[in-house]
Order: structure tokens, then sequence, then C-alpha cells
């Protein structure tokens, strides 16, 4: 059979992989004011910073009548000190952050919308140093200023019931925003930029950023990779890269380290 | 490869030679892929069992029918196997990728897509050209199915062709 039988093959491959790449880089291609429009229609279905704080608020609510708040002299101070290294840098931010610690066994965190964060004690029992939670908090902020939480919340009950919410909403409704961040299943993209916001804010606040690493690596050596509790952090089986990544995140030449001071083990016993 | 075909190949059947059961039997096997694909959109594969059924019962009928009936299921596979890998493709963004999709997934999509349209309008149009008993070629497969079925290095044997025992003589004048 002749070669220009199969170079007609060739010809039909080569044809299909062009316009698959052609497609797969259009956007790119797009006119400015198309790609304007398209952003502009994206952010439509974002919530105002007033309405965000709203939100927050009500499904707090809600999760504080599941959880009973800790409170604990040393715990809080550990914790402050924590919040107090990160307050001059997202001080600058849109968000005032909320920092609490309820009592529960799980090695879990949350992250709700305007800037609130929950903390387990389960989790902060499990944390070796002071840093792993720092970088867990840290990791958490980068959730939320990237506006991941409010972004899956539009995604998965739609923005009408979160409008609901943030008209009054009732409890049902906020219920259910409530269970799904407690989930706290993000994409892989959305971890891996926290991870890099988070890596960023503990440079600047002067801890290593391979505390998160050293997070993810003690859980690991625990082998609770896919216990249930760890949801939050081990969504995706890419933990050993995360692991590198924070091992090289890049630390600028005039990094100094300062160590936070908490007593971890009296913190943790203090639970 | 025109002007050697005469000797290389079997001559090509004309309209008027080809009777109107065949037409519709070559015509056929680019319809019954339509309701096929209806069938299996769900798992892009039956279409494709349906394609190689209809071509093993029907290829030994003629010369006009084999070549339309391979030259279908012979397109087939390559859509099909580009649904799959769409099939696959989304699954794993479902299961595993929480929703998450690529630029390149869309353009995979569109593409596909693309395919599966330009497949769709070539088999509309190769089925209306069978029922006229005209042929129509593919890109690629139309070459090459007609390389399959005319060579004369194929050794294929048709309904009513070969194996003929000569009894009825005329007489002897």
């Amino acid at each position: 059979m002749s070669k220009r039988v199969w170079f007609d093959f060739l010809k039909l491959a080569v044809g299909f992989v062009l316009i698959w790449l052609l497609f797969s880089n259009l956007p790119d291609y797009l006119p400015e004011s198309w790609a304007e429009r398209i952003a502009i229609e994206t952010n439509d279905l974002t919530l105002s910073g007033q309405d965000e704080e709203k939100l927050g608020e009500y499904i707090m609510e809600n999760l504080l009548d599941e959880f009973q708040l800790l409170e604990n002299p040393t715990t809080d101070s550990a914790i402050q000190e924590i919040v107090n290294r990160f307050e001059p840098i997202i001080s600058n931010s849109p968000y005032e952050y909320n920092i609490m610690v309820v009592k529960h066994d799980q090695i879990n965190a949350i992250t709700l919308p305007g800037g609130n964060i929950i903390l387990f004690s389960g989790l902060i029992e499990f944390a070796e140093s002071p840093e792993e939670v720092a970088a867990v908090l840290a990791h958490e902020i980068g959730h939320v200023e990237e506006r991941h939480i409010v972004n899956k919340l539009l995604a998965e009950i739609g923005l009408t019931l979160v409008m609901t919410i943030v008209t009054g909403g009732d409890a049902t409704i906020i219920h259910t925003a409530a269970s799904t961040l407690l989930s706290n299943v993000f994409s892989r993209s959305q971890e891996a930029e926290a991870d890099q916001t988070g890596m960023k804010l503990l440079v600047q606040a002067q801890i290593y950023p391979k505390a998160l690493g050293s997070f993810f690596n003690h859980l690991n050596e625990q082998d609770l990779d896919y216990n249930e509790n760890l949801e939050w952090m081990m969504t995706h089986p890419h933990n050993s890269n995360r692991v590198e990544e924070s091992e090289s995140f890049p630390i600028p030449s005039d990094f100094k380290p300062i160590p936070l001071e908490a007593n971890w083990t009296r913190v943790r016993q203090a639970i | 490869m025109i002007e050697n075909s005469q000797s290389i190949y079997y001559p090509l059947p004309q309209p008027n030679e080809i009777p109107e059961r065949e037409r519709e039997d070559a015509m056929g096997s680019y319809l019954m892929m339509f309701a096929a694909v209806a069938v299996a959109l769900p798992l892009p594969i039956i279409n494709l069992v349906a394609a190689v059924a209809y071509y093993m019962v029907n290829r030994r009928k003629s010369r006009f029918i084999h070549f339309h009936t391979l030259q279908s299921l012979l397109s087939q596979i390559p859509t099909t196997l580009l649904n799959w890998g769409l099939l696959i493709w989304a699954a794993q963004i479902w299961f595993f990728d929480h929703l998450e999709t690529t630029n390149y997934f869309w353009g995979y999509l569109i593409t596909v897509g693309l395919a599966n349209l330009l497949y769709f309008i070539f088999s509309l149009l190769a089925a209306y050209y069978a029922r006229k008993g005209q042929m129509y070629y593919f890109i690629f497969f139309g070459k090459f199915s007609y390389h399959q079925v005319f060579s004369r290095t194929k050794s294929f044997k048709y309904e009513g062709e070969g194996d003929i025992t000569i009894e009825n003589q005329p007489p002897k004048m």
C-alpha cells in the first residue's frame, strides 16, 4: 500500500493534536475585551466583604452550638502568641481574623467565611511544636486570603442559598453550609495555593516554612493518611510533594527565624 | 496509484451494475452506527461491536458492500478511542480531581466533539452515496479500505464467486 495512505493517517493525527492544542490555548488568544467580560462574569459570583462577614457569623453560631469553646489560659496564650506573629502581616488584609479553639479530639481545623478559623484541640495535642500549629494556621489563612471558602460554598450550595443565609437565612440552610465547610475538601490547586500563601506568611512572621512539611511528616509517621479526621489536609495523595515544596520553599538570605516561646509540653498537657 | 490500479486492483462496480439490495446494505453500515451510538452513549463501545457484527455478516455479499462496511468500521475505531479517552478523563476529574479541570481537558472535549460531528456528517454523506451505488472515500480510511477490498493480492471469496462447478454446457454444434 502506498506511503501516501499512511501519510493521510499522519495528517489526521497531527491535525487532531494541533486543533486540540489550539482549543486548549484559546483563552490566551482571546481579545482582551472578551477575557475581561469572562472575568467580570466570574466575579459576579462572589460576595462583598460585608456579606462574607455575615455569612461567617451565622455559620459560626451554628457550629458553636455543636462544639464547646476551649477556655484555657495556657492554650489561649500560646495561640495568641502565634496570632501576634501574624498580626502585623495580616493587618493589611480585608479580613478581620478571629481564631478560636474548640474541644474536640479530631485533628482538624475549619475555616469559615470572613476570616473565622476554628482549631480543634485534637490538632493542638497532635502537633509537636507551636511552629506546626502556626503552619496549619497560616495554611488556613491562605484559604481565606485566596477566597477558597466563599468559592467553595458558592460552588456547592449556590449563590441563591448563600444569599438566603446572608439575608437572615433559615437554620437548615445554615446547617447545610456548615456541613459543607466541615468537609473541608478543596481542590488540589487550591491546597497548593493555600500552602504557598501560608508559607509566605510564615517566612514574613519569621517562622520556618518547613514547619508545614514537618506537620505532614508527622501525620505520615503516625500512618494517619487516610483517617477521615485528616481529610482537611490529606485530601490528595500528594503529601510527599507538599513536604518537598515546604522544604524547598525559597527563604530570603536575611531570614532569621524566631522560635515561638510557648512551652508546648505544658500547652498539650493543659488540654 | 490510479494509473497502475487497473492491473493491481479489481475494476470498480458501476452504479448501474449494483443491485438495489447491495446499495441498501452498504448504506446500512453507516446508518446503523447512529442507532448504536445512541444506545452506547454512556459506554462508547457498543457502536464498535455493532459495526464489527455488521461487517462480519455483510462483508461476503459483494466488494461494494465489503468496501463500505469496512470503511464504516475502520473510521469508527479512532472516534471510539477518542470518546473512551474523554470518558476516562472525565471520570478521573469527577472522582479524583474534585471537578477541577484544565484547559487541556476543555480543548480535548471540544476537539473530540468536533471529530464526532465531522464523523457524523461524513457518515451521512457516505450513506447517501452508497445508496446511489457510488464509492465515497474518507481520508485515509477510504484508501485503506479500497486497498483491502479491491486489491488483486487479496484472496477473499464473495457469495457466488469461486468454487463454481460448471455442469451446464451448451450443446455440441
